[in-house]
């Protein structure tokens, strides 16, 4: 096997380097809000209060759910209910309006009636999907932008491998006490080390996941160059005819149901539980009823069960099971989803995740101090990866603190600009993270300090305002086992004592003031 | 019997993880303040409580949770031995003393 050459190892260096101050703020952010999205449900309980309900196992009628919609809802061609579980314990429900558009709604579980919530986008609506796409939609950019972050992910762990000279001899080492430089090193290369298989795996199934968007040719090769076909065998999806026009009553949803989970649960072996009821075509004589299963509970592979029935007759349509090679695919999405019920293990995902950010930020930060020593830290360059690390990483996390608060602050009828009180509150978070970078292009290196200062008063605040605005304190939410809102507030508190020490270990040391010397009477 | 498997699981990891520190030089040094070589008997060990550590995640959870959980579970170790060593090495030092005790021929 041919030796590391020092030319070798010295490309991998530059590529290295420059890959990850080019694209490391984008990586940040995903690895930030994809953090944040393994708890998406306990932030939905956090910044939705009405939907603090303690979950109770209770066999819910479909049928009364459609027989008591809204008027808007009844005249839907398509009706979605999500199941609700303990992370999600209201009963979703959104439906495509006459408009085109789909809204949403929470009902209760016990009486099945709308929830008044508080309009918010939180967890599931806008953390999730930035993760995802940054929430640009525009031709799938924000897709794409982000496929390409894991793509350079996966080659900057390839690439450090040969940049690191000493890995096993410096596995366990932490210097923070050295120089501001060999501590951000070590940090980067420990962080790097300690979470490395779980950094592969995170951007290496997130880009399979979406295969279908960033190699749509050879997914639909097989298929006769038909993507939709493509679809279909791996999901199961199905295509349900047009509404004819002509009414009829629909046939009993609950008794679909429950043959569906029988369907699936002598294919299993186990009881299987529906996730998810879809009813397309609501009144009319071409009326079908979809169920999914999606996340089982006591392993990581995604099952995805789907069964169709026709809406009238209540005969089965499709009764999709995945093939083969979708389970082998359904592990490394459930791998990615993290919809199982595994606490430790969840714990463990949000803290590599924030590992993952120390790991980038840490990076940054290096290229940053290698250099500031010399001229070139004055140069157009350097400034403007100066501003896009302090922005990127503390103004971010600012930021999403500022979300939370504009979430217990604004009233329920606030638009600013936008068209729903859920959109000015994300307006919140992008106006804080572009002042964020100004303050932090202004003030340079103090810009740190003070934004991790900002952190700690945001993270102070949301903790503050949810015992206010709702009366859920801390040991309120504990008592009454609302542990997705105990969590959040604890979190909160943390996140604030450490942006806090961090700002007074920023905060640049000031010339101690000599003390006047106190004369002797005489 | 569950939480069993998982304190065992986290356990061996963490002890796994401080033992393969103490067997490199540097990190012996750091804990017991002598001078010497690197020492296979802590690393044989260290290595051991790691796997054990996998033995137990997959009797707790199954592979295809272990195939996950194992190496977080030994990323966190992985910390937490690097933040004892930086900041208070000395809490090592009772495992090290079992190392310590030993007659060199056995070590």
């Amino acid at each position: 096997m041919p030796a590391i050459t020092e030319d070798f190892r010295r490309a991998m260096g530059w590529l290295h380097s420059w890959l990850g101050v080019t694209i490391g703020v984008v990586m940040f952010a995903v690895f930030w809000m994809g953090s944040l999205t393994v708890f998406a449900p306990e932030i939905d309980r956090w910044m939705i209060p009405e939907t603090r309900i303690v979950h109770r196992e209770r066999a819910i009628s479909y049928d009364r759910l459609l027989a008591n919609l809204p008027p808007e809802a009844a005249r839907s061609d398509y009706i979605n209910f999500v199941v609700p579980d303990a992370r999600r314990p209201a009963i979703g429900m959104f439906y495509r309006a006459a408009d085109g558009e789909f809204r949403s709604l929470d009902l209760d579980p016990a009486t099945g009636a709308p929830i008044d919530a508080t309009d918010s986008h939180a967890g599931t609506g806008f953390v999730y999907p930035f993760h995802l796409s940054l929430t640009i939609e525009w031709r799938s950019l924000g897709y794409w932008i982000v496929g390409l972050a894991a793509l350079s992910m996966l080659i900057l762990l390839i690439s450090g491998l040969f940049v690191h000279r000493k890995i096993i001899a410096e596995f366990f080492v932490f210097r923070p006490k050295r120089h501001a430089r060999r501590a951000t090193l070590d940090l980067h290369n420990l962080s790097s080390l300690a979470g490395l298989p779980f950094y592969f795996l995170m951007p290496f199934s997130g880009l399979l996941i979406f295969a279908f968007l960033y190699l749509p040719w050879g997914m639909a090769e097989p298929f006769g160059g038909k993507l939709k076909d493509a679809t279909a065998a791996i999901s199961g999806e199905y295509a349900v005819a047009k509404p004819a026009g002509r009414p009829a009553p629909l046939a009993s949803v609950d008794a679909m149901k429950a043959r569906a989970e029988a369907m699936w649960a002598a294919a299993e072996g186990v009881p299987v539980r529906t996730n998810l009821v879809r009813v397309f075509n609501y009144g009319d004589v071409r009326a079908a009823v979809y169920f999914r299963n999606t996340f089982p509970k006591d392993r990581v592979t995604l099952s995805e069960y789907v069964a169709v029935f026709d809406g009238v007759s209540g005969r089965v349509l499709h009764d999709f099971a995945k093939p083969p090679i979708g389970h082998a695919s359904a592990w490394v999405q459930g791998a990615h989803f993290v919809q199982f019920g595994h606490w430790p293990l969840r714990w463990l995902y949000f803290a590599g995740g924030l590992g993952g950010c120390v790991m980038i930020a840490t990076g940054m930060l290096f290229w940053l101090r290698k250099r500031e020593a010399k001229l070139s830290a004055n140069s157009p360059g350097y400034r403007l990866v100066e501003a896009l690390t302090i922005a990127g990483t503390s103004g971010l996390i600012a930021a999403t603190g500022a979300f939370l608060v504009a979430n217990r602050l604004m009233p329920a009828d606030a638009r600013f600009v936008m068209e729903s009180r859920a959109d000015g509150e994300v307006l919140v978070f992008w106006l804080v993270w572009l002042g964020t970078v100004v303050h932090a292009a202004m003030l340079r290196g103090r810009a740190w300090a003070q934004q991790c200062w900002l952190i700690a008063g945001l993270a102070i605040a949301a903790f503050l305002l949810n015992a206010v605005t709702t009366g859920d304190h801390f040991v309120a939410a504990v008592g009454e086992g609302l542990w997705a809102v105990a969590g959040m507030d604890l979190v909160l508190l943390i996140a604030a004592a450490i942006a806090g020490r961090s700002a007074v270990r920023l905060s640049p040391v000031r010339p101690a003031v000599p003390m006047p010397v106190a004369m002797p009477a005489e | 019997m569950s939480a069993f498997l998982f304190l065992g699981a986290l356990l061996s990891a963490l002890t796994g993880c401080a033992l393969l520190a103490l067997s490199q030089a540097r990190h012996w040094q750091a804990v017991t303040g002598s001078l010497s070589v690197a020492r296979p008997g802590p690393r044989r060990s260290g290595y051991v409580l790691v796997a054990t550590s996998l033995l137990l995640t997959v009797l707790l959870d199954g592979a295809g949770f272990a195939a996950l959980f194992w190496p977080l579970l030994s990323g966190a170790a992985v910390l937490a031995t690097a933040a004892v060593l930086a900041i208070s090495p000395g809490l090592l030092r009772p495992l090290a003393r079992l190392w310590e005790a030993r007659p060199p021929g056995r070590r």
